[in-house]
């Protein structure tokens, strides 16, 4: 994977600034996770925008993204891409987190790029009726655990009464299925796999998305503030070719090109990808939607006194 | 040709009952495919080049790792054993590190490491360390003591009659500690390699399980049970040839 | 006088009481050329002496002299040969390596190796060099072991029990082997034994010892002529004196 990334990012960089070719390319480490989200990063990448800025990118993938905001931290990474929640959290404790792009936020409409699903026949419909059920969610607060009590709480249930169970997503379906958890929010493409391989025993019943917040922020990549400050430039070049790559993507949208990038870097089945719903590719965060996202958190137990929104977002993420 | 032994035979009959619960649709799920669709991702994957190249990445981790942890392990088992001092000093250190599960030392390596092959080989060589470790200090124990006294009569030095008395007298014994190593160091290479990064057959195993593809999965469990069972018989091989005279003397 | 045992005495510490004396004031003189063989009853510290003698256990009052200096460490001119043949031999290395062991830290491996063919072939095993000690029988180890000791070229050998663990008949040939090497290299021997007719068989001179705390009881000349034959001198009547005379000391019969 990694010398056909490099090769694919050499050559393009070659037609295009023959002069950067004997200069060496500042390598930039980005925690990223193997979601749909990333695919303006993976585009910029294939074609060659961050080789054009000068820029080497060295994507880490976890699982979870467990290691990537702690990593970020450490400094082993430069950018981490990370859901907003977490981030938030961050900045909570002090953490001097910048937003230097948006990455990914819900569309005004179904379908979601989160969905909830329950067993065929079990007769649950809404947040009420899930009311001392089990609910299965990637990690507990995080955002797609936030969307789900949202949701729950929209639809007339009470999301304290509402058991959290941390089932990873590839384990969703099956623990569904299987009866360990009653309800499970599920992010693509994990919705599309799962309603295609157990679809006669699974049915969605919620966009915790667009029925709480419609076009609600989703996640973002951040750096250090010090970082930030000492190079500013680069972090410009950076943002430059990450939102070229969000252009790239957003002109192919809807066509199998997109897709074929999609399943290049996340090995979804193509097959697949074409039943699963793609979140919008913002290139900015505003200070607007990340007030309303801390009122949900502090609405869903996540309190505290959070850095003033607008102070946390770096230039590059004002667009 | 040799008889297939019974041990094969039920292999394949574990093959046969698994692809017939995936066909018949006794296990039903699309985490569990049929074994032919999972060797077929094996051949694909294979043939492209890229597991190759990831499991060549593994075993340079792995064995970067043994070869590390191994010697630090005889090294300081041997330190020990001659010079008590050391093992005064060091012993309870040692003990209390010991029984620490590996991958719980992971996230704090990663914050002085890094994410890359130095944390990976460091994770492997931890793992190997100790069983060596034991080991040697065993096998000190068991040199005897009429070997060392002849060293001494023929008025060869500590260090001459440490290198060549005591260390091939603990060969068994560290050989025997590198093998349980070897099992271990396989496990971890993998484990660490599904934390972070991009490389080797533990990051592929993650991907591949973000993106659904069980066959894919069960390809890379597949090869590393093959690869596991190849390693161990290649070092019982070495090992049958490294110290001949130790099962020729029916030890 | 070659070796010189003068007021030796040993104590082992014990658990939680006075230490205890195995050896007290032990006086023994080994001349140049001497074969002296040390006899006592089983358990009597016999092999505590031979090792403080070769200065591989330190004394705990008392002076040990080799050709006059005074023993703290092993000294090249005396070697030790073990009881237990097979746990001193190094089963990873073959029997010419075995022997070259013996003198490669001085010469180096290539020589000491060449070097190694010699001894080996006095202790007959001209042809065995390429085999590994673990393919020989006792007899044949115990002969490596012989070798090996010659190749240091000592003036003197110390021999801890040598032949206890080999058959009757291996035990005579290895008599035969080593009243022949000792006359054709002039060595000096000091031998430990429980076997009253291996000592007068081998030796010029006996130091009876006494159970514990080990004392010299008496020294005894054997008075036999050399060259001996270990079949032939069993039946002189000077060897059949002497036989019954240790053997009555030695017994417990008499208290």
């Amino acid at each position: 994977m990694d010398i056909t990334r490099r090769t694919a990012l050499a050559i393009p960089a070659a037609l295009a600034a023959p002069a950067l070719r004997a200069q060496s390319l500042t390598k930039m480490r980005v925690s990223v996770i193997p979601v749909l989200d990333v695919a303006p990063l993976h585009a910029a990448i294939r074609e060659g925008y961050f080789a054009a800025e000068g820029i080497e990118i060295d994507t880490s993938t976890t699982a979870g993204g467990a290691t990537g905001l702690p990593g970020l931290v450490a400094g082993q990474f430069r950018v981490v891409f990370s859901n907003v929640v977490s981030i938030m959290l961050g900045a909570r404790e002090g953490l001097d987190f910048r937003f230097v792009s948006g990455a990914s936020k819900g569309k005004d409409g179904p379908p979601d790029i989160l969905a909830l699903l329950v067993r065929k026949g079990s007769g649950l419909r809404t947040g009420k009726d899930l009311e001392g059920k089990r609910m299965a969610s990637n990690t507990r607060n995080n955002i797609v655990w936030l969307r789900g009590m949202a949701w729950v709480e929209k639809t007339g249930g009470d999301w304290r009464r509402v058991t959290t169970v941390e089932v990873p997503f590839p384990q969703m379906a099956d623990a569904l299925a299987g009866g360990q958890v009653d309800a499970a929010i599920f992010s693509e493409p994990f919705v599309a796999a799962a309603l295609e391989t157990h679809g006669d025993r699974l049915e969605r019943i919620g966009w915790p998305i667009s029925e709480t917040e419609p076009g609600g922020t989703n996640a973002q990549y951040v750096a250090m503030a010090d970082d930030l400050a000492r190079n500013g430039e680069l972090f410009d070049r950076f943002a430059r070719a990450l939102h070229k790559g969000v252009d790239w993507v957003n002109e192919w949208a809807g066509q199998p090109a997109l897709l074929e990038l999609i399943s290049a870097f996340s090995r979804v089945p193509l097959a697949r990808l074409q039943n699963t719903a793609l979140p919008a590719y913002p290139k900015g965060v505003t200070p607007a939607e990340l007030d309303t996202l801390v009122a949900t958190m502090q609405r869903y137990g996540l309190t505290g006194r959070y850095p003033a929104s607008a102070s946390l977002i770096h230039r590059t993420a004002r667009v | 040709m040799r008889r297939p032994s019974s041990g094969v035979w039920l292999v394949l009959g574990l093959l046969a009952l698994w692809e017939a619960s995936a066909r018949l649709g006794w296990v039903d799920s699309t985490n569990w495919p049929p074994v032919t669709e999972v060797v077929g991702a094996l051949v694909r994957d294979s043939v492209t080049g890229e597991l190759p190249l990831r499991v060549g990445g593994s075993l340079y981790r792995m064995f970067a790792g043994l070869l590390a942890g191994g010697l630090a392990g005889v090294v300081v088992g041997l330190g020990f054993a001659l010079v008590p001092m050391l093992a005064r000093l060091f012993g309870v250190v040692v003990e209390l590190l010991r029984p620490i599960p590996v991958p719980a030392v992971i996230p704090p390596l990663v914050l002085f490491l890094g994410l890359d092959d130095p944390m990976k080989i460091t994770v492997v060589a931890l793992t190997v360390f100790f069983p060596v470790l034991t080991n040697t200090l065993q096998g000190v124990r068991a040199v005897e003591a009429e070997a060392l006294a002849m060293g001494r009569t023929f008025g060869i030095g500590a260090w001459r009659r440490a290198v060549f008395i005591v260390l091939p007298a603990c060969l068994p014994y560290i050989l025997a500690g590198l093998r349980v190593a070897l099992g271990l160091a396989l496990v971890v290479t993998v484990v660490a390699e599904m934390i972070a990064g991009e490389q080797g057959v533990g990051n592929y195993l993650v991907v591949m399980q973000f993106a659904g593809r069980a066959p894919e999965m069960y390809a890379t469990v597949l090869l590393l049970a093959a690869l596991g069972y190849a390693l161990n018989r290649g070092f019982v091989a070495l090992e049958h040839r490294a110290i001949r005279w130790w099962f020729a003397m029916g030890r | 006088m070659l070796l010189e045992l003068d007021a030796v005495s040993k104590e082992f510490p014990t658990r939680g009481g006075p230490p205890a004396r195995v050896m007290d004031r032990v006086s023994l003189d080994v001349r140049a050329g001497e074969f002296m063989a040390v006899l006592g009853p089983s358990g009597c510290g016999k092999s505590t002496l031979l090792q403080m003698a070769a200065g591989l256990l330190p004394v705990t009052s008392g002076t040990v002299r080799l050709a006059g200096r005074p023993v703290t460490a092993p000294p090249p001119e005396a070697v030790y040969v073990f009881q237990q043949y097979s746990r001193s031999l190094l089963p990873w290395r073959t029997v010419r390596d075995n022997v070259a062991f013996a003198t490669e830290h001085r010469v180096g491996r290539k020589r000491a190796r060449a070097a190694a063919e010699e001894p080996l072939a006095q202790v007959g095993l001209g042809g065995f060099g390429d085999h590994f000690p673990w393919q020989l029988s006792g007899g044949m180890q115990q002969r490596v072991a012989i070798a090996r000791a010659l190749a240091a070229e000592p003036a003197m050998l110390l021999m801890d029990e040598p032949f206890s663990a080999v058959d009757a008949l291996t035990r005579l040939d290895l008599h035969a082997l080593v009243l022949e090497i000792c006359a054709r290299r002039s060595l000096t021997v000091l031998l430990v034994t429980h076997d009253v007719e291996e000592a007068i068989t081998l030796a010029d001179r006996i130091a009876v010892l006494t159970p514990r705390p080990t004392t010299v009881a008496e020294v005894i000349e054997v008075g036999i002529d050399r060259p001996r034959d270990p079949v032939a001198t069993r039946e002189l009547p000077r060897f059949l004196e002497l036989r019954h005379a240790l053997l009555d000391r030695l017994m417990t019969r008499h208290g």
